[in-house]
């Protein structure tokens, strides 16, 4: 038991930084679970956006344009000097700035349309795409109608009127197959194996590289303790310690999301998906272990494997999202199957839910981490034989 | 003194062969990840086909003109779902069951509804023509869902329209339908900076002020070894005649220095290897660089100036600062930033990675000379006020323990 | 005479409760090689930290060359030279440069500097080990390092705090030879270890300190004369009947005998000639006799009688 004993004072020492690691990361994951939602969802739906527009035709034709967009959005005109409406793009309190130049109502009549009106936007800024569409729309409608031989006036009426009569998107929820917890708990998952990576680089792997060092190891390896016990009782300590990370992940979320997190049948699944991608995370930091980094170095490589890992398998973009030869790349990494089952429960993107699939997405990780514990062990006598 | 200092310190931190692998192959590793993650996701804007079902509506009876108007639709839907470059959609024609569980599996993205019969043709309100049924738990392709739904606004108005100006004006209509062929671009876009936002740069400044933020683990590493109560070197550093001043000065500056040289070996990695477009105001985003590892340096120094905790409890804490920020400042979700401006952007001026992005995304995306030396100057009185707050402890020069 | 070279009078030093340094009393002059000399945790760091103005103290005043110690009195320091307890060198230099390193914390000029790091090197016996890292060498060799990283400067007053912890006799020889040698260069030593050994053979003045109170002080036979004790003669007999044994006892500056397992203890308080005088007496008495000892006091000896306990336990 000594050598468990030593491993759990470590531990205690260490206490003071894990503790840094476990709040920080903790609090990163609630908040991505937290605010998961708003940078996935929410995009179909046109909201109303703060828009200013600069009117220096003041004829119908723009008063009409701006009328338009006020029916949908804030709008406030004449947004003041160049300078301002740009900072305040810059800063997000201005989501887009129109100015209708002199002369486009003439041009309007003429049939001249290229570069009517011209808008100050931030790039790459989505929400700016449904005005665009939006004043495209109203534009081409009174296009249309003044080509139809309208006056001004009645084209904008109609326009008004048509694009009022343009029917709505009908959503229908498919909500009895899925759970009712909604996706916020499948969020939580989401972010965990990037958490599990980094917490145990950083809190587990120097304890064990404390027991690899050389002085500490030679002295272990002449003492009376048999080889086989000696790695059983680092085993027990590393699965003890990361148990109780997981167990302290998995109460944190009970304490967000409630209950339904123990009882409902999807989220038992998420957490035996957890589960699973711990023991891989596990393996993979008792291989790290057998080199001997310093504390600086193994935060590097905690986060060059953590952040890789999670790009490339969609912990922190959603998979649909990432091209095919990337994933194609990631179904090389354990983590691309911890998303797809979590994918999967909490049916994000097109996964439709698969009992067969999932405990195909468990065992490939359990073969990873099967994997992971075989070359750690290989690594170790390797390393113990050249030094 | 302050060169002898200089001169040792970055001898030792070229000779630590790991630390230095380790702080030269992070950013580049990384980087090539993102690049590849990243590389082609806007490639994958330019979408593939979208699945989506069409429904006809079952009718008690229909006219032949009814017939001839479905037929239109279809041949619509068949000319937007031939293959090649143009190819919109993927079409089932099934019935609305059918359709339904197809959406319910998420085989296809929506269904479309056509009601021709029963006298609708001229219909303008609620019951149209063609209608779009989305499903609300697809929330994780809502561009689809949007282009869809774009196509059936387009469809309507022009069918409206047609519809209004075949009954007023029916002379016009030839006129009428060759301006819908011809859309024209109406909104000019003032540009603001790149031509094109490539979504994934925000990525890579969030790295490089990751990259610059690290900085922050040797600068309490000086800041530890010139404390007598912290370490054996430091005692040896404070008994020794050389004013502590100019010697902590030049340790500082020689991890500048060695720090700033990884973050440029990135910048180059990252522009002829990897191809990552920073514009072409280089010398902005060089000191940009510098500026955040010297922000970096003085967090750490900072934090290894106060307290008499362990070495790896002042690592924890930067470790904590440092992930807490670059995750502010859009390092895992990209638009993190964006959002924290929108709640609390008194946070944005002062999280140092927030500083450092924003100040290349003011150089690269969005000129604006203003914004650019706003950031940096937060960078620098960051700094500053590390650095003064850290000599405040350093200065005092007799320990009541060591 | 001019001022000594360090002075301390009534130095305290508390860590809350502990009371570390406790009315600390020291006076050293030009020239010696001083012992600082007690168990571990008697204060002897603390003193030194203290005379070098790194914790701050309670009470007292310190003076080195005559002038009050600041941590800012740079021109003391310069003439100052330190060797820790702790190995403080840099992994990452090798054996030249970490001596040229904490020589240029001392001496600006390059050509002057180079001639100390030599003179440095030769003095330690690196000179085989130059180009070498600091994990590479072996213990006693990295004591050596540390202990020209101190010194490189050409101090007019060394201090050195336990230099030969753990550092083999060979080393250890090499060292204290070396100190003497800087002694007599004109350097004044200030060395504080707890083996009585060193400091008898090297300082030519010690202060012996326990619980943070300076308890004597004195050269080695200063402070053997201030003890009863001044020879210890033991010898092997036969036997011995009780009456020799009280007629021994009354011989003259004897004050203690016992006879245990054929040995003959006698503890003397001064005086000349006491074992011929008790060898006379047991060869009238026909007392047959083997092996004789005669042993004079140690360190060791007066610490016992001061403290009431053993140098080392």
């Amino acid at each position: 038991m000594q050598l468990f004993k030593a491993f759990f004072k470590i531990a205690r020492k260490r206490l003071g930084a894990t503790s840094i690691y476990f709040i920080i990361y903790a609090g990163i994951t609630v908040f991505l679970s937290m605010t998961a939602n708003d940078f996935y969802t929410g995009q179909f739906q046109a909201s109303a956006l703060t828009i200013t527009v600069t009117d220096e035709d003041q004829s119908a034709a723009s008063a009409a344009l701006t009328d338009y967009l006020s029916s949908m959005h804030h709008v406030t005109e004449g947004g003041g000097d160049r300078e301002n409406v740009l900072d305040q793009i810059y800063y997000r309190t201005l989501d887009y700035a129109l100015t209708i130049p002199a002369g486009f109502e003439k041009r309007l009549l003429a049939g001249d349309a290229d570069s009517l009106v011209s808008s100050l936007v931030i790039p790459g800024n989505t929400s700016s795409y449904y005005v665009e569409l939006q004043i495209s729309e109203y534009l081409t409608a009174v296009e249309l109608y003044l080509a139809g031989g309208y006056d001004l006036t009645s084209a904008i009426e109609l326009a008004d009127d048509t694009i009022g009569a343009l029917p709505v998107a009908e959503t229908i929820s498919f909500a009895k197959n899925t759970n009712t917890l909604g996706s916020y708990l499948f969020y939580y998952f989401q972010y965990l194996p990037y958490i599990f990576i980094v917490i145990l680089f950083s809190g587990l792997a120097p304890i064990l590289i404390t027991f690899h060092g050389r002085a500490l190891k030679a002295r272990t390896d002449c003492s009376a303790l048999t080889p086989k016990r000696r790695v059983g009782e680092l085993s027990v300590g590393c699965i003890l310690y990361s148990f109780a990370m997981w167990v302290l992940f998995l109460l944190l979320c009970l304490l967000l999301y409630g209950k339904e997190l123990f009882t409902e049948r999807t989220p038992q699944l998420a957490i035996l998906n957890s589960f699973v991608f711990l023991l891989f995370a596990v393996g993979l930091t008792l291989l790290i272990s057998c080199f001997p980094f310093d504390d600086n170095i193994l935060n590097m490589v905690s986060n060059i494997v953590g952040l890789s890992m999670s790009f490339l398998c969609g912990v922190f973009v959603p998979q649909t999202l990432l091209p095919a030869p990337v994933l194609d790349v990631a179904k090389f990494l354990p983590a691309y199957w911890y998303i797809r089952a979590n994918n999967m429960l909490a049916s994000f993107g097109e996964e439709i839910f698969d009992m067969n699939f999932y405990w195909q997405c468990i065992g490939i990780q359990l073969l990873f981490a099967a994997a992971m514990f075989a070359l750690a062990l290989v690594t170790a006598r390797q390393t113990r034989r050249q030094s | 003194m302050f060169f002898h200092s200089l001169k040792y310190k970055f001898l030792c931190l070229v000779r630590d062969k790991s630390l230095m692998f380790w702080c030269f192959a992070f950013p580049l590793l990384l980087g090539t990840m993102f690049s590849f993650a990243f590389g082609s996701i806007n490639e994958s804007d330019s979408f593939s086909a979208i699945p989506v079902a069409v429904v006809r509506e079952e009718a008690a009876q229909e006219t032949a003109e009814e017939t001839m108007l479905f037929d239109g639709i279809k041949m619509l839907f068949d000319s937007l779902s031939a293959e090649g470059e143009q190819q919109l959609f993927t079409v089932s024609y099934t019935s609305r069951d059918e359709a339904l569980d197809l959406l319910s599996r998420k085989e296809i993205c929506g269904i479309f509804t056509i009601r021709v019969a029963d006298g609708r043709i001229a219909g303008r309100a609620a019951d149209a023509l063609l209608t779009l049924t989305v499903s609300s738990e697809m929330n994780s392709d809502p561009v689809s869902q949007s282009i869809l739904n774009a196509f059936t606004q387009q469809f309507h108005m022009q069918y409206l329209t047609i519809l209004d100006i075949a009954v007023s004006h029916p002379e016009k209509l030839g006129a009428v339908v060759e301006k819908m062929t011809e859309q024209a671009d109406y909104i000019a876009e003032e540009a603001l900076g790149a031509d094109t936002l490539d979504s994934s740069l925000t990525y890579f400044f969030n790295l490089i002020a990751m990259t610059c933020l690290y900085a922050a683990i040797a600068g309490s590493t000086i800041a530890i070894d010139h404390q007598a109560n912290l370490s054996a070197l430091g005692a040896r550093r404070s008994i020794s005649s050389g004013h502590r001043l100019p010697a902590l000065l030049g340790d500082l500056t020689a991890l500048l220095l060695f720090e700033f040289i990884t973050v440029l070996t990135a910048l180059v990695y990252f522009i002829t290897v990897l191809g990552v477009d920073f514009g072409t105001r280089l010398d902005g985003v060089m000191l940009t660089s510098l500026c955040g590892c010297l922000t970096g340096i003085s967090l750490g120094f900072l934090v290894g100036c106060i307290g008499r905790f362990g070495s790896d409890t002042k690592f924890g804490i930067l470790m904590a600062v440092i992930m807490t920020s670059v995750f502010l400042s859009g390092l895992m979700v990209g638009n993190m930033r964006i959002l924290v401006e929108q709640f609390c952007p008194l946070l944005n001026r002062i999280n140092p990675a927030a500083l450092i992005s924003d100040a290349l995304y003011a150089l690269v995306v969005y000129p604006s000379g203003e914004r650019f030396f706003m950031n940096l100057a937060g960078l620098l009185a960051l700094s500053a006020v590390f650095f003064l707050a850290g000599f405040v402890f350093v200065r005092r020069k007799k320990y009541a323990a060591l | 005479m001019s001022a000594p070279v360090v002075k301390v009078e009534n130095l305290v030093k508390r860590y809350r409760e502990l009371i570390a340094l406790d009315h600390f009393n020291l006076s050293i002059e030009e020239g010696e090689i001083f012992g600082l000399l007690g168990p571990n945790g008697s204060g002897k760091t603390t003193a030194i930290n203290c005379i070098l103005s790194l914790l701050a103290f309670d009470k007292g005043t310190i003076e080195v060359f005559g002038k009050e110690m600041r941590p800012d009195s740079y021109d003391l320091k310069r003439r100052i030279g330190v060797v820790m307890q702790n190995v403080a060198v840099f992994d990452a230099l090798t054996v030249y440069e970490n001596i040229d390193y904490f020589c240029g914390l001392y001496i600006r000029d390059k050509s002057l500097r180079r001639q100390c790091v030599e003179d440095a090197i030769a003095f330690a016996g690196l000179s085989e080990f130059r180009k070498f890292y600091p994990k590479k060498l072996s213990g006693g060799l990295l004591r050596r390092l540390n202990i020209a990283c101190g010194i490189a400067h050409k101090p007019k007053l060394i201090i050195l705090d336990e230099p030969t912890v753990a550092v083999d006799p060979q080393s250890r020889n090499n060292i204290l030879e070396g100190i003497t040698r800087l002694n007599r260069e004109g350097a004044t030593v200030i060395y504080t270890s707890h083996y009585m050994e060193e400091v008898e053979q090297i300082c030519s003045r010690v202060t012996i300190m326990d619980k943070g109170k300076s308890l004597a002080t004195g050269t080695t036979e200063e402070l053997k004369r201030m003890i009863k004790k001044s020879e210890i003669i033991s010898i092997d007999v036969l036997d011995l009947l009780p009456e020799q044994l009280a007629a021994i006892r009354a011989l003259p500056h004897i004050y203690e005998t016992s006879f245990e397992n054929h040995c003959l203890t006698i503890l003397c308080d001064g005086g000349k000639h006491n074992l011929p005088r008790v060898l006379n007496y047991l060869q009238e008495e026909g007392v047959p006799f083997g092996r004789v000892y005669s042993e004079l006091p140690t360190l060791n000896d007066v610490f016992l009688e001061i403290t009431g306990k053993a140098l080392r336990d």
